[in-house]
């Protein structure tokens, strides 16, 4: 209790600095704005990643440490605290993004969903999922979005959700804002992932890279060297963490192959009654050295007793 | 936990084997495609309740018309008509379908006018060809002539499909008329026929009779005495005629033989009587002394020459006392008659005994002709002067003459007989010839009499029969069924209609169900997943419906709602107008709920 107590004090001390100073450019320690949940739950993440007792790869260990810096850091080490967007969930596609506690009728889909990735993340010791599907308009996005806001849900984790669609950019679409800085140009110009990454106001630990300009040569881009730096390093930021990639379809670009080397695991989304079982099979040979975990039938108009189906 | 569990097992599938097919779920296609099976199935049934309605009724109706059989036995009366009933009917169908006809029903009832006026003539009454039934209505019989079981008609039905009852009620009159009227007058023309032919017939063959009869009259005529019934008289006669001959022959022998004793005795006898003078000695009349004189004189002149002195002498002398004796010149006529004669007769005589170049006969000759000569010297019309006084020369002399007449007469009937009995031979030879002649007649008119007789007795049966058509007694056809006005109409069958319609509709809707299931290649459920990857998924998250789906969806609710009130509207019309009107409808439930 004493250290959640600290805790919050020293959040508390951090924000008002945090609003008067910019972000710098290339601070080599990064303190993501934290609200004080999250610091409560980076503060719980300490001590209840070690009750887990999993062997800790070093990039969590080494964001143990620098939270350990975190807490004892001192005013002028410049933070970063990224931009927050409203979004409208209340009239068209943004009717179908779940409310921040992953709560309604289909929530408990996701809810389902979410776990059993986070299951499977957990064997697979990874922390980073690519959405692909075979084509496009499947719900892929949506998936995306509506799973990192179920990651987000958790007391425990952070979600980011990065969209590495450069030929047709939509999560910043499905959310309903327009990007200052898109993911494209981290990957273009070396720009920070700080510019980039924008917060959702009502969603805590959930942030998004979205993109914003569509790209030409978007698998190109994606099988860059950058795009490997920035993957690990978005990855490698936070122990908690779960970063979540929207890819473009699989059959109508390399991009999701280009992109392999850098997923750890894959989750497939197949519409019913629009994804073609053919188009399934060949995405699925296609992405064969890929590690995909499973599948998430989207748009199901069967009645369901039981969000298993 | 294995990483290897994490991923999905599609990659241990062999390589070539296929995904598996998704797995039927009837009821998730049920729902999946209830929209486009829903509007199937209605769009069906409102075509096929429409059909059921807009088709336009045929109704037919028919007449049946029984063929009954000829009620008096056949052995009285036989019908000339025998064919059977079979064939007449066809006969008599086609002379009732003529092209004629039809169009003068087809004007008369104003059928197809529509047709009409649009194609030909020939259209229409092909039209109505097939606007028209005929059937025929068999029974098993046994067939009388062979004893088999056959199929016999026993009755046909005709009828005619139209679009009104009443046009088809009298459409259908007129043909059940048209086809008893043909019967009738085909079978009256039949026996009328026969039994003109057979009149015909026996006309000729009376006249035939008549000819031949006048012809056998003619040559019996004509050959009266020739013809083989006469032989035996003829016979009879040539016999009595040959009788006759024989004995006139035998008359006339005997005839000649008195003839020769009585001139043997008249030569002898001298035909005056002679005298006698005292002395007994005969007296010589100055005739009789003529008689002597010429007789010495005669012989004189036989033997000697005629200027002999003796012969010259006992020539004065003659002549001297013919002078004198000039009455004695018949009487020298007379002698000299029977000088000659007896001349004859000895020169016959000398004949037969002698050679003709003998000296006697020779001599006779010279005396036959003298005397002949002296005879026609002598006045010819010398009659007998010397009147014959001697009761035994005249009584000779009367013999003489009675047997000269007979023998006239007899030789004059004889001949009359030989000419007689040339006249029957010829007779009789001909009559072979005639015979035959005649015989052949005689059979033709027996044969045509006969045939006559029979051609009779068939007229008589002809006749029989067209009174037994006359009086409708044969087989005739009875109208037992007339054509009523039907009360419902033939077809369409709406019900059927309907109900096909309905089976039609399940049948489009589960078709299109199925087509689109098959072409929809898509995933469709969670079990497809499964079929697909083995592995079901992760998570099926429903589909989530926001404002813009709502208002789409609330939209289409609404065209259905409005689109199942357009058919209920339809429905309602249809079993208005074509089954029963609301009213009577509400009527017949508020009876039966007994309100």
């Amino acid at each position: 209790m004493e250290r959640i107590a600290r805790a919050l004090e020293l959040a508390h001390a951090q924000r008002d600095p945090a609003n008067a100073r910019l972000p710098a450019a290339e601070a080599p320690v990064r303190t993501p704005p934290v609200a004080p949940a999250q610091a409560m739950g980076q503060a719980m993440g300490q001590p209840t990643s070690q009750p887990m007792g999993q062997a800790t790869s070093p990039p969590i260990s080494q964001a143990m440490g620098r939270a350990r810096e975190q807490t004892t850091a001192t005013d002028d080490t410049p933070v970063f605290v990224a931009r927050s967007v409203h979004i409208d969930r209340t009239s068209g596609e943004g009717e179908r993004i779940l409310p921040p506690n992953a709560s309604g009728p289909h929530g408990a889909s996701y809810k389902l969903l979410r776990t059993q990735v986070l299951q499977r993340l957990d064997q697979l010791r990874a922390n980073s999922l690519a959405i692909l599907s075979a084509s496009a308009s499947e719900g892929k996005t949506l998936t995306a979005i509506n799973l990192a806001i179920a990651v987000a849900a958790e007391l425990g984790r952070t979600a980011l959700l990065v969209d590495f669609d450069l030929r047709n950019p939509s999560v910043h679409k499905r959310l309903g804002f327009e990007p200052e800085v898109g993911v494209e140009a981290c990957l273009q110009s070396g720009r920070p992932a700080q510019d980039v990454i924008v917060r959702l106001s009502g969603y805590p630990r959930l942030s998004v890279m979205p993109a914003r300009d569509p790209v030409e040569h978007s698998s190109e881009l994606l099988a860059s060297e950058r795009a490997a730096r920035l993957v690990n390093e978005v990855r490698g930021r936070y122990a908690d963490r779960i970063v979540i990639f929207d890819l473009p379809p699989v059959l109508h670009g390399d991009d999701a192959l280009a992109f392999s080397r850098s997923i750890q695991a894959g989750l497939f989304v197949i519409a019913e009654g629009r994804t073609q079982r053919e188009e399934v099979a060949n995405s699925l040979t296609l992405l064969r050295e890929l590690p995909i975990i499973g599948t998430v039938l989207n748009g199901s108009r069967e009645p369901q007793r039981s969000p298993y189906g | 936990m294995s990483t290897e569990a994490a991923v999905l097992p599609l990659y241990g599938r062999p390589a070539d084997s296929a995904p598996a097919s998704p797995p039927l779920q009837p009821l998730a296609v049920l729902r999946r495609r209830r929209f486009p099976m829903l509007v199937a199935l209605f769009s069906a049934l409102a075509v096929a309740m429409i059909v059921a309605a807009v088709w336009p009724p045929t109704y037919v109706s028919s007449a049946t018309i029984l063929i009954e059989q000829q009620e008096m036995p056949l052995d009285l009366v036989r019908s000339t008509i025998s064919s059977y009933a079979d064939q007449r009917l066809q006969v008599i169908n086609q002379r009732v379908m003529t092209t004629e006809t039809l169009l003068r029903i087809i004007g008369r009832y104003n059928l197809y006018t529509r047709e009409r006026a649009k194609r030909g003539r020939e259209a229409v009454v092909e039209m109505m060809r097939e606007d028209m039934l005929f059937r025929t209505i068999s029974a098993d019989v046994i067939d009388p002539r062979q004893g088999r079981p056959i199929q016999a008609t026993i009755a046909f039905t005709v009828g005619y499909k139209g679009k009104s009852a009443e046009s088809a009620a009298q459409v259908a009159t007129e043909l059940s008329s048209l086809y008893l009227e043909e019967n009738l007058r085909s079978r009256r023309r039949l026996t009328e026929e026969t039994t003109q032919f057979l009149t015909d017939e026996a006309g000729k063959l009376s006249r035939k009779i008549k000819d031949l009869d006048d012809q056998i009259a003619h040559f019996k005529e004509e050959n009266a005495n020739t013809i083989p019934e006469r032989d035996a008289l003829n016979v009879t006669l040539l016999n009595r005629v040959d009788d006759e001959k024989r004995e006139i022959e035998l008359r006339l022998t005997a005839i000649a033989q008195n003839l020769l004793y009585i001139e043997s005795q008249l030569v002898q006898v001298d035909p005056t009587s002679q005298l006698f003078d005292t002395t007994g000695e005969r007296v010589l009349t100055s005739a009789d002394r003529l008689k002597l004189v010429r007789n010495q004189y005669e012989r004189a002149s036989a033997i000697y020459a005629p200027d002999h002195p003796d012969v010259q002498r006992l020539k004065r002398e003659l002549e001297g006392l013919e002078k004198t004796a000039g009455a004695a010149a018949a009487d020298a006529a007379n002698d000299r008659a029977l000088r000659l004669e007896q001349a004859e007769s000895d020169l016959a005589a000398a004949k037969e005994r002698y050679a003709p170049d003998h000296p006697d006969v020779a001599r006779l000759e010279r005396l036959v002709t003298g005397l002949r000569e002296s005879q026609s010297a002598a006045a010819p019309a010398a009659t007998s002067d010397v009147t014959p006084d001697n009761p035994t020369y005249i009584q000779l002399m009367t013999q003489k003459e009675s047997l000269l007449t007979e023998k006239r007469s007899q030789e004059a009937r004889r001949t009359e007989l030989h000419v007689r009995s040339a006249e029957l031979e010829r007779r009789l030879e001909a009559s072979p010839a005639v015979e035959r002649r005649y015989y052949t007649l005689a059979r033709e008119l027996e044969s045509t009499q006969s045939k006559y007789r029979e051609v009779q007795q068939k007229q008589m049966e002809a006749q029989l029969a067209e009174s037994l058509e006359l009086e409708r007694k044969g087989e005739r056809f009875t109208l037992i069924e007339p054509a009523l006005p039907p009360q419902e109409p033939a077809s369409p069958n709406r019900v059927l209609i309907l109900i096909l319609g309905v089976v039609l509709a399940l049948g489009t809707s589960i078709g299109i169900a199925a087509l689109m299931e098959g072409l929809d290649g898509s995933v469709r459920s969670r079990a497809d997943v499964m079929s697909l990857l083995t592995a079901p998924p992760l998570a099926v998250v429903p589909w989530f419906e926001n404002t813009a789906d709502r208002k789409a969806r609330r939209r289409r609710v609404f065209y259905t709602v409005a689109a199942a009130l357009g058919f209920l509207l339809i429905v309602v019309a249809f079993v208005h107008f074509f089954f029963r009107p609301l009213d009577v409808l509400w009527a017949i439930a508020m009876q039966r709920l007994g309100i």
